[in-house]
């Protein structure tokens, strides 16, 4: 299991979904995108839509760390499967104690949080990407990162 | 913080009285000592340090060769390549404990992982002259583990550049001044960088070993 | 001699007497030379006689009669030698004539008798030798006879021309002269005259001068014998004498004069010396008093010389003492001196010890600094460990991810990735510990800086406190040492001082000696004090002599 740290809580990801775990990387913010997308990023040619995990969970933006991690994670089905990168305060690996898992208290505003599980060290929170963005959102962010000029991702982390 | 420095007080780097290292045997395996590694890192990005993960992160993956890859590494003065393929490990070099009445080839026995395995004395094997003395500064030398079907040796290597992917297509057949222990085992030399490199041939080789270790 | 005691008077007769002799004799002789040599008088008569007999003797050059006689033979003479011989002869004449006349041409006055001589008679006698040389000579030589008569027929004419200008140039010279003589005549009558006129006058003269000279030396005398008569009763004590004012200025009137001044002055002088002698006498009786005054001051003088030298002892003893005391305080100032002194050059070592200190201290910070530095160098390595240990975390990551999605195949990956994360997590840890090690020797640094600084800060204070005190110590040094010059000057103004109470004990030593000596001497000044009364008396004596009238 995929580890993300939010604000000091373990959020807990399947391992299976993540693509590949970067550093933090200065965003290309956008206009009239929800609150929770910050902006987009170029992974390996694609652009993909990060969320802020902080933002969405605990109301604050993710702090720019050493340790911050942006998780690219595969939704949707196999066939059309987007990518989004989820923005945590750091990022490490754990197995799980799969006896041990607990269905955590529901929030109607966080459907994409999961039951409570234990690894040993304590108890995690596990995320479900999937209910994170729905797909209309998510392309309606790629067309609107379409209409971005032209490498603005550089110019961005070099105005930094 | 100096509370929590446990791996220098009462840890391996201190007078190891912490009683988790008898469960973890060294401080790296205890959690203790990722979680303080993990709180290093809660600090301010160092300079540059985005702008280099911005390229990294944009750049495609690249293609795969189909080129198999080979391991390059120096006996003596001799650079030798072998196939990725054979290659089990490579690891730091540690004490290889002699066995008794056995000498020439073998060289002892080592401990990778908890496993046994036989050192072989390859130069001598291969005929190649010995190493000049190292001198300070050197590559450290490594311990190449490789395998083959059921066979397992390990020897010394003086220096161990990698695992890296070289044209085959420029290979040449070995020159006539090496030795006729070496020509047995290899197809021929292959340009890296400013020198040519003998590959060696896993099949022949680990018979060689087999013939020349076997106890007669 | 007899002459020399003749009164003024006589001797004057006897030079007027002596000097008419002598007049009258050279007058007489005057008038003896003069009827001597006047004209026609005996000397004059002789001359004249003289010439005339001169003159009826040869025959005038100028007169050519002789040429005549001498032409006259030749016409007659015959023989060659004669008449050469008579030529010879009438060329010499003839050569006297021109000579002759050349004379009387510049010795005659013009007038008449020069016209006459020079002309009238020369000119007929040029002709005359004109002819003879022109034609009697020749005809003599010729021996023609004719024309010997013919040139003496003219020669005869021109003689007889010359001989009648010659007799009026007799003529007239003895017409002049006898002019001459009446002349002559006149003038001795006129002298014989003059001198008679004049042997009167003289006479007269000396009459008169013979009686001034009588009266002058009757005033002379006179007064020669008044100013004799004045003196002799100024020798014999009378100084009242008035002389009678000289109304000449003369040498006798001067004489008056200063025998007046001189009896005047003598009168001055005598009333003085009277005057002093007065007094003498009077200070005699005052010395005669003051001695034996004297006397009984010595006894007291005596007395307080002894107490003088006494008080001038007691000064000497003190000032010995308070010298010696004097002595004593410089030692003890000069050793406060060397005492400073040496705590001085104490000082000085510590100051330079300090300042070695303070060089140390800043070469100590310097080296601080240089840690400072190294640790920030040591954090920049520190960073780039960090960086690759994220870096290396993240690979571990992703490979463990990779790994489980491999599955079975994935293990021995997962494995390597599990340990590489283990691995960059130790250098996390590591660098963990270097950073805070930096931090530690950073604060480290920063503690020993600021000590280093409060260091530098104190030695500085502890320099500037030697400073300080080495100062004073000088200043303490500077004042013991001016003391001690005082102390020198005070010795030796106590040394003078003894000196000077010596010296007096000396000259009262010396008084009371010369007191004494005085008191010896008393008699002996009573004896000369008497002495001098006595010669005082003679003196006023002596003076009473002198009338002085008022």
């Amino acid at each position: 299991m995929v580890v993300l740290t939010v604000a000091g809580q373990r959020h807990a990801l399947n391992a299976a979904g993540v693509v590949e775990v970067l550093p933090w990387l200065p965003v290309a913010s956008l206009v009239l995108a929800p609150p929770a997308v910050v902006g987009v990023i170029d992974y390996r040619g694609t652009v993909v839509p990060v969320v802020d995990l902080c933002r969405l969970l605990v109301g604050r933006d993710c702090r720019r760390w050493l340790a911050s991690r942006m998780a690219v994670v595969r939704v949707g089905p196999p066939a059309r499967h987007r990518l989004v990168a989820l923005l945590a305060e750091g990022c490490t690996l754990t197995r799980l104690d799969t006896a041990s898992a607990q269905p955590g208290l529901h929030r109607p505003d966080a459907p994409f949080l999961g039951p409570l599980l234990n690894d040993g060290d304590g108890l995690l929170q596990s995320i479900d990407p999937e209910q994170l963005l729905g797909a209309e959102i998510i392309d309606a962010v790629l067309s609107a990162a379409a209409d971005l000029p032209p490498d603005p991702l550089s110019a961005q982390a070099h105005g930094r | 913080m100096d509370a929590e420095a446990c791996w220098r007080t009462i840890g391996i780097g201190g007078d190891r009285s912490c009683p988790e290292l008898v469960r973890f045997v060294h401080c790296r395996e205890c959690p203790v000592l990722g979680q303080a590694a993990e709180r290093l890192r809660e600090r301010e990005l160092p300079d540059g340090y985005a702008e280099a993960a911005v390229r990294a992160a944009a750049a495609a993956y690249e293609p795969r060769r189909h080129d198999p890859t080979l391991l390059v590494f120096r006996l003596g003065a001799e650079w030798l390549a072998l196939p990725t393929a054979c290659v089990e490990e490579i690891a730091s070099m540690r004490p290889i404990h002699r066995i008794a009445h056995r000498g020439g080839l073998v060289a002892g026995l080592v401990n990778v992982r908890g496993q046994l395995l036989l050192t072989v004395r390859l130069g001598e094997l291969l005929a190649l002259p010995p190493a000049p003395t190292r001198r300070l500064g050197e590559p450290a030398a490594r311990l190449v583990v490789m395998a083959h079907g059921a066979q397992t040796w390990t020897f010394a290597a003086d220096e161990v550049e990698g695992v890296v992917a070289l044209d085959l297509g420029e290979q040449a057949p070995p020159p006539a001044t090496l030795p006729a222990a070496l020509v047995a085992v290899t197809r021929g030399t292959v340009p890296w960088r400013d020198r040519r490199v003998t590959l060696l041939e896993t099949v022949p080789l680990f018979e060689l070993l087999d013939r020349g270790i076997t106890p007669s | 001699m007899v002459i020399r005691n003749l009164g003024l008077e006589k001797k004057l007769m006897l030079l007027l007497s002596i000097f008419s002799l002598a007049f009258f004799a050279f007058a007489f002789v005057s008038w003896h030379t003069i009827e001597t040599v006047r004209v026609n008088g005996p000397l004059y008569g002789s001359i004249v006689e003289g010439k005339d007999l001169v003159a009826d003797i040869l025959p005038p050059p100028a007169y050519i009669i002789e040429s005549h006689l001498l032409s006259l033979q030749l016409a007659e003479e015959s023989e060659a030698a004669q008449q050469a011989l008579l030529i010879e002869r009438g060329n010499a004449l003839r050569v006297e004539f021109d000579r002759r006349h050349e004379h009387w041409k510049r010795a005659l006055a013009p007038g008449t008798l020069s016209d006459t001589m020079n002309v009238s008679a020369y000119r007929p006698a040029v002709a005359y030798f004109e002819v003879r040389e022109a034609e009697l000579i020749p005809a003599v030589r010729a021996r023609n006879p004719v024309r010997v008569q013919a040139a003496m027929t003219v020669l005869n004419q021109r003689y007889e021309e010359h001989r009648r200008a010659i007799d009026s140039v007799v003529r007239l010279t003895n017409e002049r002269n006898l002019q001459l003589e009446q002349t002559a005549e006149k003038s001795v009558s006129d002298g014989r005259r003059n001198l008679i006129v004049l042997g009167g006058l003289v006479l007269a003269v000396v009459a008169v001068l013979a009686w001034l000279t009588l009266v002058m030396a009757n005033s002379l005398t006179a007064r020669l014998s008044l100013a004799a008569g004045v003196a002799s009763r100024v020798a014999d004590g009378d100084l009242t004498v008035r002389v009678p004012d000289a109304s000449e200025s003369d040498e006798s009137g001067r004489l008056l004069t200063a025998i007046q001044a001189m009896t005047t002055s003598l009168h001055s002088l005598v009333a003085r010396v009277r005057l002093a002698s007065n007094m003498l006498s009077a200070s005699t009786a005052e010395f005669t008093k003051a001695g034996r005054q004297q006397d009984r001051h010595i006894g007291g003088l005596r007395d307080s010389a002894v107490q003088i030298a006494g008080g001038a002892r007691s000064i000497s003893e003190t000032s010995a003492d308070l010298m010696s005391t004097m002595e004593s305080v410089n030692a003890v100032a000069g050793q406060a001196a060397q005492v400073a002194e040496g705590g001085r050059s104490l000082l000085e070592g510590m100051q330079g010890a300090m300042q070695q200190l303070q060089q140390g201290t800043v070469s100590i910070s310097t080296r601080l600094g240089t840690i400072r530095e190294k640790t920030s160098d040591i954090s920049g390595v520190v960073t780039t460990i960090t960086k690759i240990a994220d870096q290396t975390n993240l690979l571990s990551i992703n490979a463990a991810i990779e790994a489980e999605k491999a599955g079975d195949q994935g293990l021995g990956f997962m494995v390597l990735a599990r340990e590489i994360r283990r691995l960059a997590d130790q250098t996390a840890a590591a660098t963990l510990d270097i950073e805070q090690m930096v931090r530690h020797m950073q604060s480290a640094v920063s503690a020993g800086v600021m000590e280093m600084d409060g260091f530098a800060a104190q030695v500085e204070r502890g320099v500037g406190v030697t400073a300080q005190v080495g100062t004073q110590l000088g200043q303490i040094i500077g004042q013991v040492k001016a003391l001690s010059e005082r102390f020198d000057a005070v010795n030796h103004g106590m040394r003078s001082q003894s000196q000077g109470a010596r010296q007096i004990s000396e000259a009262m030593t010396q008084l009371m000696a010369g007191a004494q000596a005085g008191a010896d001497a008393l008699p002996e000044f009573n004896a000369s004090i008497a002495g001098l009364r006595d010669a005082a008396d003679s003196l006023t004596q002596e003076i009473s002599r002198f009338k002085l009238g008022t």
